[in-house]
């Protein structure tokens, strides 16, 4: 073990890093490094959920407002949003069920529904991508590093016996670089979490809005195939 | 092409994030003001010290027997105690072979046995109050003295406190001597000398002072050695009679003791 003295260095974290042991070592780099993770999959969430909530937004309006749905989903279908993908999956689907002379309007009805469902779930599926991470780091980084700790604190304890001293300033640094690795699972573990359920609420309300959508273009769809049905396309 | 952008920006925030909350720790957050430290306490060193213990050794005398008659009832212990050997055997194989054969006799094993019990105390003086020779144990003890050890138990050994007691105590009643000698010459009081004193339990010099060693001597004041040898035993055997020496230090069970003492002498 080192000679260390009480100064102020002693405490800061590279200092504390350098100075542990192996196993403390491996703990404390591969925390840092899920909570790089963490960080970054909250960044990039937020950047993406914040823009395609404006997007969705902006769509949805425009999509109202417009009278030439052809038009509009030549123009716009290719967004990249989770939006755009339902409204195309919808209109995909009408395109194709009434191609034919013969229309079946209660399957096309059934059609329309589960295609759109079905694009509502798979937009949802790719943007919850990387969130279980974010659930994984929040329930096991307090474990890691309490396991660092206590790691370290075994090892402490084995320098004491090992030194015949127990005055505080052999006991005090080991305990602290101990702690050291409980503090950077803590550090990764509770943005994790808060930035789970967060984000977690953001996807939640975005399926809602999209279902809403989907329900209300059904709706107009039926509409329409009623309308044309009956006027004999 | 723009979730890759996201994705990018947000790891590279996330790690910048992180560098720079590690600079910003390293460089003054985690700074912590260290206190000063308390003034260093005086320390005198003290030479002398006791490394053994110092206190007389407790002679344990066992009391002597108690001589007096037992006052009170006697114990019924012994007057239970012999009657079992004799009378029991006896009864107990001639009592049984009746029961069984003759129904009636109930009563007989009842009785039979009290007697046994209530015949052996009457033999033993009961009556055991204060006799006519209750004072036979104090008379006695008085009339012959005790065969104890020594009134002052020895000390274990003399510690160094007490030794120091011992040195002044010689130094102060051999001072008047030792300012009458004449100093022979210049650096004749450099000259240490060990004399080895020899005293009985009153003080007196149970032999001539001895002269042990000389230490500090040169070139200087060599001639001046055995002047001054001489003029230490003068001084010892001037002011012989030392009294007042603590008496349970005349001789300790270490071997220490100013029975037989050594002491540095030097001319004023």
């Amino acid at each position: 073990m080192p000679e260390l003295t009480a100064t102020a260095d002693l405490m800061s974290p590279l200092n504390l890093f350098l100075q542990a042991d192996v196993v403390v070592k491996a703990v404390m780099l591969g925390l840092l490094l899920a909570s790089v993770w963490t960080w970054a999959i909250i960044f990039t969430h937020s950047i993406r959920l914040r823009q395609i909530n404006r997007g969705t937004d902006k769509f949805e309006s425009d999509f109202w407002a417009t009278n030439d749905i052809d038009a509009f989903y030549s123009h716009r279908g290719t967004d990249r949003l989770p939006i755009a993908a339902v409204m195309s999956a919808a209109l995909d689907e009408w395109r194709r069920s009434t191609k034919t002379k013969q229309v079946d309007r209660a399957g096309t009805r059934e059609r329309l529904a589960s295609r759109m469902n079905a694009a509502v779930a798979t937009e949802l599926d790719r943007l919850s991508d990387r969130l279980n991470i974010l659930a994984t780091v929040g329930s096991v980084a307090p474990f890691v590093g309490l396991f660092g700790t206590v790691w370290g604190i075994m090892r402490s304890f084995t320098a004491i016996a090992g030194a015949n001293n127990t005055s505080l300033a052999v006991v005090a640094p080991g305990i602290a670089e101990a702690l050291f690795a409980t503090a950077i699972g803590l550090f990764a573990a509770i943005p994790a979490v808060i930035a789970y359920n967060r984000l977690t609420h953001g996807l939640d309300r975005l399926e809602a809005k999209l279902s809403r959508f989907a329900d209300r273009f059904h709706a107009t769809l039926s509409r329409e195939l009623e309308v044309e049905v009956a006027t004999g396309h | 092409m723009r979730m890759d952008r996201a994705e990018k920006v947000g790891t590279g925030a996330a790690l910048l994030f992180h560098v720079a909350l590690i600079g910003a720790m390293s460089m003054s957050l985690a700074h912590i003001n260290s206190t000063p430290e308390p003034p260093a306490m005086e320390v005198e060193l003290v030479e002398e010290v006791g490394l053994t213990a110092a206190a007389p050794q407790q002679v344990v005398v066992p009391p002597p027997p108690s001589q007096a008659p037992e006052m009170g009832e006697a114990e019924p212990v012994e007057a239970v105690a012999p009657p079992p050997p004799t009378p029991r055997p006896t009864p107990a194989p001639v009592v049984k072979p009746v029961p069984p054969r003759a129904a009636p006799p109930k009563p007989s094993p009842v009785v039979k046995p009290a007697p046994p019990r209530t015949a052996p105390p009457k033999p033993t003086p009961r009556v055991s109050r204060i006799g006519d020779d209750f004072l036979k144990g104090i008379s006695d003890d008085k009339l012959a003295p005790r065969a104890g050890p020594a009134p002052k138990p020895a000390a274990a050994t003399v510690s160094a406190s007490a030794m120091a007691g011992i040195v002044q105590a010689i130094r102060r009643q051999v001072q008047p001597c030792a300012d009458r000698q004449v100093n022979p010459g210049e650096g004749a009081s450099r000259i240490k000398v060990r004399m080895r004193l020899q005293l009985t339990r009153s003080g007196r010099l149970r032999a001539p002072p001895q002269v042990i060693g000389t230490s500090g001597v040169d070139d200087e004041n060599a001639r001046y050695e055995e002047r001054v040898k001489d003029l230490a035993v003068a001084t010892f055997v001037g002011c012989a009679p030392l009294v007042g020496l603590p008496p349970e230090l005349y001789e300790t069970e270490s071997g220490r003791g100013w029975s037989d003492f050594i002491m540095n002498y030097n001319l004023p």
